[in-house]
């Protein structure tokens, strides 16, 4: 006797069942069942790794092991829990298309009606949606109300059971005899169904672990809020035939359920939605002409034969393979883009295409540049392409906004993003539910990075005992828990669109942000079922041009654009290779303005080769310092196989591109192409721990077998692996290459441009306001201080176009209604302060700021005085409105039009005092109060006041120590503008401080840093003694110790970039 | 005339977890305002303060910073019972002790008139400092003109002023810093360039309340009040007291007994006069041997009916056993306000006698013990012997009315399961039901049946790690 288990949960049900959809999946195909249900909570989450799972079986089933037939693969029943308002639950499984349309539309509706991660269902809602269902009534069934039985009985007829749920459990026997005398009643069949909650016994600590994190409580308070045994896992047919052998009829019944329930997800026919085209066109026609009609704008007339042989290549396999539809979609947008002013370009595989080139969805010309279209779009692979576009990141909402308003909310819908357990979260999370201390568990949390294996020896450096009973629970449990699903989230950018309602493909749900759904699949679910997604991406750096570009119309009449930026300009090299690039793309990091002296770039594809190098991809494969020796000709370039000559030729013979490391694959390894994607979906899922790892032994063992050497075939993996990190292919890395071409040379050409595009743009890059400030001011722009006055929200340019107003934007404690506000204020012209904080209207924290900030400082008073006017103001202004007071304050000089009377107008109504008197800010006061309201300052670094008294000490300036000599031993004292310690340079930590001539970058090797953890984690003006190293252009100073210097007044309160 | 004194135990906080925890004082120790990461660091010693920690500091950023900081939270009623032992052995240096309304660990005490019986008025303070020192507290003492003048002296170290205008002169460069302002004023202070008492005072007073409030208001005045107020003594305790030195010790329980009622008819007498009524007595018998017994008796209300303590205290002494012969008899009385609620005169008796039910059980209590009087209470738990605990009965709660439907059979627990030798005999009747315990102690499996043996139903576990068989109970 056999059964199907069709009460089943996975992780998907968040936190209220333990074990994935793919282990279920292969527990009941190793128990011979013929088919299991996944039934998650109002969630259909998790279907599609449990049909990726059975497509497997199957595949393994139809090639068995030895040549011998192997057992029928396991089929998967679409279904999903719904527990209704009146404690009833029901497990609606899809028999047929239309079953699983209904399903999917009745998530839909119980889910919009409630809150994120909640939903709202009643009987009712249920039988609206029961044709091609079959419903299991597994809880609340006994207590019904025969209306609700009726109601039900009706809806699906012959399609609903009563569910026996056996667990061993005391109370389950006579809650069964209720159960089928009710059945009985109602006409209703019995069929066994024992919930799942988890795939195997030993799974049970981690469901446990999981409900308590769900309620909020510890596991020695849950107590029976949890079932009292483990017979809640997949059990094998003979232990369920034992345990039902009263009743056999009822395990029949199961079997007679799954036979009924055909659908499949393979039966989804997808449709991309047809795009609108004039009328005499079908889409590949239209895709033809405005993909030629931009080849002859991009080529101004003039198009290269290869490059109209290359776009009759691809028009015809996109034409083939019925994608011209998702292509023009992409067109539209970027059309969209266009016409409202918003910078957008295409990143990714898209730029290997000819045609993204010609319709202006991407911005690299990949025949120039020898891209491969089939890394893009080939027809083995035969997967729909995947076009990610970069938009300004402050306008990508305008343009989510015109996809749903062209494809309706039911056709267009943004994709999903599972959040699930890592390391940090997963020991702060297990931990509270043993009942940790809530101080050890943030101290284990902050020594565990993302990729934290060695659980025991972190316990250890915290002072706890790894082997102790509950620790060694916590590092069992905290191993066992990541990747379990924690929540739904949103994709950064991801929409699927359909032709027919997403709601009948996928359940759509409330997301977390107002007016935002999302579906109930991630971009993996997207991809495994071969569905179309359009990636809307925000990017700070498209801003950051957008800006620039007008400023630069508007102040020197220039109308300039990526295109239109000089493709050569060896100014611009030169800053480069000096690493002189705060603030431009992709390569002002640490380690980025430390390898371009190194690599000295010289022309465009150099960029593209910098970007690529510094990842976690080539550094772990060791190609880095390969590679520079041979582009500086200190070593042969040699190929470790004649076939790789063509992949790598490019690179020297040194791997540096996501796409090599995969034609490696494929040449060196033999890999086929199912292989080669297999390699790149694990590559490109980075996050899910362990997906590279299995790909080892096979790629080196076949390597070596060709005669590779065994060294160059394990770096080979340690690149792969790297890349499973993060790694670039070539096309995503020659978009990149462009942005940061553009932001360099407008750094060079228009400094006050780009510092001001820059400080608009922030938050983004890796530089605080204030280093990009000093950097503009060591650049000769003068930046002028905020003033209520006369700046805007945003920085501006003054000066005809030479020195930059910074905005008010940048004063901590200031919305942007405080500025609406200021602004209406402004248009009275306001002559006095009073005047100012009666027409504004501000609270008192606004004014506050305003004050502390010197925006104040217009009206002829102090910042000390402002502050004290201001100070209590709103609680004054309600309290003395009307009165009258002899007290004046300062004011300004009367303008035109203004009266006397309007100056002296009085703000502190309630004191008939003369203010008192302040002393005036001194010089390190002034930038100490800058830095605090306003994150830079444009009265000064703060260390120029102390420069006296550091020559006093013999101390040099940055600048003295870039032109310092190799080896000298050298101090400095500094400010800590940013702390690094990457996990691929075993402990080293990397610090680079300011001052206001110039950087000096640190270098602090693990045992030092250990020695001097404390002060050199917590110090912002921190003394270094080292030894100063000197190599290929590039100064860094090895820490010997390190002090805290004295600073008259204490250290200023400055926030480093730390650890990002 | 007043001669104010201010005493400050420095960090008193700080200080109550080193004298809890002695072998800390070598170590990085703060106080932290909650044991959870979010919590700040409110003091520290000097050793955490080499270390990098600092007040202000979230309690996990002070670890990250020192791993081996050691964080203690002190409650308000550990504070409470610091400052009152305080004032009571301060009391024994004047009798003008006052608690400091807002800061904790300062004290004012007043000097006037000790110099006769001291010699001077410092060597009065430095033997008051010697005083808490022996306590176990590390203090500063300053002897001053004016309340605030012994404060900020205090304060500082300074430990007194040859005169007022000296005090005044040296108040007005103290730091702003040791006023007792919130974090937030004292911050604008110094934003503002007010470093200086001298300066806070001289800011106008009625720019002072608009800005900063009501409390700032307070110190201001405090600070510039040119007359000195009195130092209030602290309050009598409420509690009774009386103690009897036996001249020839007694071992016989109805002397003892004859003895204690004494007292307690003494006591008795004193309440009458009060509003209040005896709570709660505890009684101290120190033997010869210099062992000391101790006993507790509550009513069921508070009561100073002379028949109810007395009736308490016999059923006590049926079951009490001196060591030795008793020496020396102390009882302590706490007492409390009892205010007979008006709606009680007009309300007919229950059926069920609460008041009789807890005088019941308060001679119950004499008897047998405090702890004796039970209730049951469930708990949330999977394992038939744990589903119940027996707690202490507080006061009584009339039954919810159960209306069993059907017919219910009723499982009777043992106290502690009875191995089964042999099942020899027994029939299944229903089973396994399996709990399988609590995974994260190590717990064993257990399957549950219930089996007849003859005409009774048994109620038997079969325990998987040891492969045994128990009798949990049976069923009627």
């Amino acid at each position: 006797m056999c059964y199907v288990p069709l009460w089943c949960r996975s992780h998907f049900s968040f936190l209220h069942a333990a074990g994935s959809p793919e282990e279920l999946v292969l527990r009941a195909a190793e128990y011979g069942l013929p088919a299991i249900a996944l039934t998650d909570r109002a969630s259909l989450s998790g279907v599609v790794r449990a049909h990726t799972a059975t497509r497997a079986q199957h595949r393994a089933a139809a090639q068995p092991a030895g040549g011998q037939p192997g057992q029928p693969a396991i089929r998967l029943i679409v279904g999903a829990e719904i527990e209704t308002t009146d404690g009833s639950s029901l497990a609606l499984l899809a028999r047929t298309r239309e079953g699983y349309g209904q399903l999917c539309r009745l998530i839909t509706t119980i889910r919009l009606r409630a809150s994120k991660g909640q939903w709202e269902a009643t009987a009712e809602d249920i039988a609206g949606h029961a044709e091609g269902l079959t419903a299991l009534w597994t809880t609340g069934f006994a207590d019904a109300s025969s209306h609700t039985v009726g109601l039900l009985r009706e809806a699906f007829g012959e399609h609903l059971f009563a569910a026996i749920a056996r667990h061993r459990l005391p109370e389950e026997r006579a809650r069964e005899r209720l159960i089928r005398a009710h059945a009985l009643e109602h006409q209703i069949t019995c069929a066994a169904a024992p919930q799942v909650l988890y795939p195997a016994r030993e799974n049970r600590p981690l469901y446990e672990i999981l409900r308590c994190i769900d309620r909020g409580t510890t596991i020695h308070q849950i107590g029976n809020r949890v079932p009292p045994n483990a017979e809640y896992a997949l059990r094998c047919g003979e232990e369920i035939a034992r345990l039902y052998r009263d009743i056999p009829e009822t395990l029949e019944q199961s079997l007679q359920i799954a036979r009924e329930c055909r659908f499949s997800l393979d039966d989804l026919v997808y449709r991309y939605p047809t795009e609108r085209v004039p009328e005499g066109y079908t889409t590949g026609g239209w895709l033809r002409r405005v993909t030629l009609q931009g080849a002859q704008e991009r080529y101004r007339g003039e198009v290269p034969t290869e490059v109209s042989q290359q776009l009759k290549k691809e028009l015809a396999l996109i034409e083939e393979l019925d994608y011209c539809g998702y292509f023009l979609t992409m067109y539209e947008i970027v059309n969209f883009c266009r016409e409202r002013g918003i910078l957008c370009q295409g990143r990714g595989s898209a730029a290997n295409s000819a045609v993204c080139f010609c319709l202006r969805i991407t911005a690299i010309d990949p025949v120039r540049m020898g891209l491969l279209f089939e890394r893009f779009l080939s027809r083995e692979r035969a997967e729909p392409p995947d076009i990610d576009l970069d938009i300004e990141h402050n306008r990508r909402e305008e343009v989510i906004q015109h996809l749903y308003q062209s494809y309706g909310r039911d056709r267009a819908a943004m994709v999903a993003n599972v959040i699930r357990y890592r390391p940090k979260s997963a020991i702060r999370e297990v931990g509270k539910a043993l009942g940790l201390p809530a101080t050890d568990l943030d101290r284990i949390a902050r020594m565990v990075s993302h990729r934290s294996t060695a659980l025991p020896e972190i316990l250890r450096d915290a002072g706890l005992d790894p082997e102790a009973p509950l620790h060694r629970q916590l590092i069992e449990l905290s191993r066992e828990i990541l990747d379990t699903p924690r929540h739904l989230s949103i994709h950064p950018g991801g929409f699927l669109l359909g032709s027919e309602p997403v709601i009948e493909l996928v359940p759509v749900e409330n997301a977390a942000m107002e007016a935002r759904t999302v579906i109930q699949w991630d971009k993996y679910d997207v991809e495994a079922l071969g569905l179309f997604k359009v990636d809307l991406l925000g990017l700070g750096a498209l801003t950051h041009l957008t800006g620039a570009f007008a400023l630069l119309k508007q102040h020197y009449g220039l109308d300039l654009s990526m295109a239109r930026i000089p493709a050569r300009d060896d100014a611009v090299f030169d800053m480069l290779c000096r690493g002189d690039t705060i603030g431009v793309f992709q390569i002002e990091s640490r380690a980025q303005m430390s390898m371009l002296p190194r690599l000295r770039p010289r022309e465009f594809y150099d960029l593209v080769i910098e970007i690529s190098i510094v990842r976690p991809g080539p550094i772990t494969g060791g190609m880095v310092h390969p590679y520079l020796r041979r582009r500086n000709g200190e070593e042969d370039v040699h190929y470790p196989h004649p076939d790789l000559v063509p992949v790598l030729r490019k690179t020297l013979g040194v791997p540096l591109f996501q796409e090599q490391v995969m034609k490696l694959a494929v040449i060196a390894a033999d890999y086929t192409p199912g292989e080669a994607d297999q390699l790149r979906r694990d590559m490109a899922a980075w996050r899910r721990s362990g997906a590279i790892e299995k790909h080892g032994e096979t790629i080196i063992s076949r390597m070596t077998s060709k005669g590779i050497e065994r060294e160059f075939a394990q770096a080979v993996f340690d690149q792969i692996r790297g890349f499973g990190e993060y790694g670039f292919p070539e096309s995503h890395a020659a978009s990149f290459a462009l942005i940061a071409w553009c932001t360099a040379w407008l750094r060079h050409h228009y400094p006050a441009v780009f510092a001001c595009a820059l400080l608009n743009a922030w938050p983004m890059g890796f530089y605080a306001p204030a280093t990009i400030v000093e950097d503009a001011k060591r650049r000769g722009v003068t930046v002028l201080p905020v003033d209520t006055a006369r700046s805007d929200w945003e920085c501006t340019l003054e000066g005809g176009g030479a020195a930059i107003r910074m905005g008010l934007r940048y004063v901590k404690g200031l919305s942007i209604q405080a500025w609406e506000q200021i602004r209406r204020a402004r248009s009275e012209m306001p002559g006095s302060l009073a005047a100012f904080v009666s027409a504004a209207r501000l609270d008192e924290r606004s004014l506050s700021a305003l004050a502390e900030s010197g925006a104040l400082s217009a009206f002829g008073i102090s910042r000390r005085q402002a502050l004290w006017e201001v100070l209590g103001s709103t609680r004054r202004r309600d309290i003395g409105r009307g009165r009258e007071s002899r007290r004046t304050l300062p004011t300004r000089p009367a303008m035109a039009g203004e009266s006397k009377s309007t100056l002296q107008q009085p703000l502190d109504a309630t004191a008939n005092t003369v203010a008192p008197e302040f002393r005036p800010l001194d010089e390190t006061e002034l930038i100490r109060w800058n830095y605090r309201r306003t994150r830079h300052s444009a009265d000064g670094h703060p260390m120029a006041p102390l420069r006296g008294h550091l020559r006093n000490r013999a101390l040099p300036t940055a600048c003295d120590v870039a032109a310092g000599i190799d080896g000298s031993t050298v101090s400095f004292v500094g400010l800590v503008i940013c702390r690094q310690r990457p996990s691929t340079a075993g402990g080293t930590l990397f610090l680079t401080l300011e001052d206001e001539t110039g950087f000096v970058n640190v270098i602090v090797w693990k045992s030092d840093f250990r020695r001097h953890r404390v002060t050199l984690l917590t110090q912002v003006v921190l003394g270094i003694t080292g030894t100063l190293q000197r190599q290929d252009g590039v100064v860094h100073l090895i820490l010997r110790s390190c002090w805290a210097p004295q600073i008259p007044g204490g250290a200023p309160a400055v926030a480093s970039h730390d650890f990002h | 005339m007043v001669r104010p004194a201010c005493l400050d135990i420095v960090r008193l906080p700080l200080q109550i977890v080193l004298n809890r925890n002695p072998e800390w004082k070598e170590r990085p120790v703060a106080v932290v305002s909650e044991d959870a990461p979010l919590g700040a660091v409110l003091f520290t010693n000097r050793v955490a303060e080499q270390a990098g920690v600092q007040r202000g500091l979230r309690y996990a950023a002070a670890l990250s910073i020192c791993p081996a900081l050691h964080g203690s939270v002190v409650g308000d009623t550990e504070i409470q019972n610091a400052i009152d032992s305080l004032v009571s052995l301060l009391q024994r240096f004047t009798p003008h002790v006052e608690e400091c309304a807002f800061d904790p660990g300062a004290l004012w005490l007043d000097a006037h008139g000790l110099e006769a019986l001291y010699g001077s008025v410092s060597e009065w303070a430095l033997t008051v400092r010697a005083a808490v020192r022996g306590q176990g507290y590390f203090s500063r003492i300053c002897v001053g003109y004016s309340r605030f003048g012994s404060y900020a002296g205090a304060k500082r170290a300074v430990r007194g002023f040859q005169s007022s205008a000296e005090e005044r002169r040296w108040v007005r460069g103290a730091p702003v810093s040791l006023l007792p302002l919130p974090t937030e004023v004292e911050q604008r202070l110094q934003q503002l360039g007010t470093t200086t008492v001298g300066e806070f005072c001289a800011l106008p007073r009625e720019g002072i309340r608009s800005r900063f409030g009501m409390q700032t208001d307070a110190v201001y005045r405090l600070a510039t009040e040119p007359e000195v107020l009195p130092v209030q003594g602290a309050d009598t305790p409420s509690a009774l007291r009386a103690q009897m030195v036996l001249d020839s010790p007694l071992s016989s329980t109805t002397a003892l007994l004859s003895a204690i009622e004494g007292l307690l008819l003494d006591l008795l007498s004193q309440t009458v006069a009060t509003t209040q009524h005896m709570r709660r007595i505890e009684l101290e018998l120190d033997c010869e041997d210099g062992s000391c017994l101790r006993e507790a008796l509550q009513p069921a209300t508070p009561s100073r009916d002379a028949a109810v303590w007395l009736r308490l205290l016999r059923l006590r002494f049926e079951s009490v056993q001196t060591a030795a012969p008793v020496q020396r008899i102390t009882v302590h009385v706490e007492a409390a306000a009892v205010n007979q609620p008006q709606s009680e005169l007009f309300s007919t008796a229950p059926r069920r006698d609460r008041a009789a039910a807890a005088r019941a059980f308060a001679l119950l209590r004499a008897r047998f013990g405090n702890n004796v009087v039970c209730r049951m209470v469930l708990q949330p738990e999977h394992r038939p012997d744990r589903r119940f605990v027996l707690m202490p009965l507080d006061q009584l709660q009339l039954p919810a009315r159960i209306r069993p439907a059907g017919l219910h059979l009723v499982r009777r627990i043992l106290d502690q399961p009875v191995e089964l030798a042999s099942r020899r005999g027994l029939r299944p009747a229903a089973g396994p039901f399996v709990v399988s315990g609590k995974w994260w102690e190590q717990e064993a499996e257990r399957h549950y049946y219930y089996a007849w043996r003859g005409r009774q139903i048994l109620w038997i576990y079969h325990d998987c790690d040891t492969n045994r068989w128990f009798i949990q109970g049976g069923v009627e």
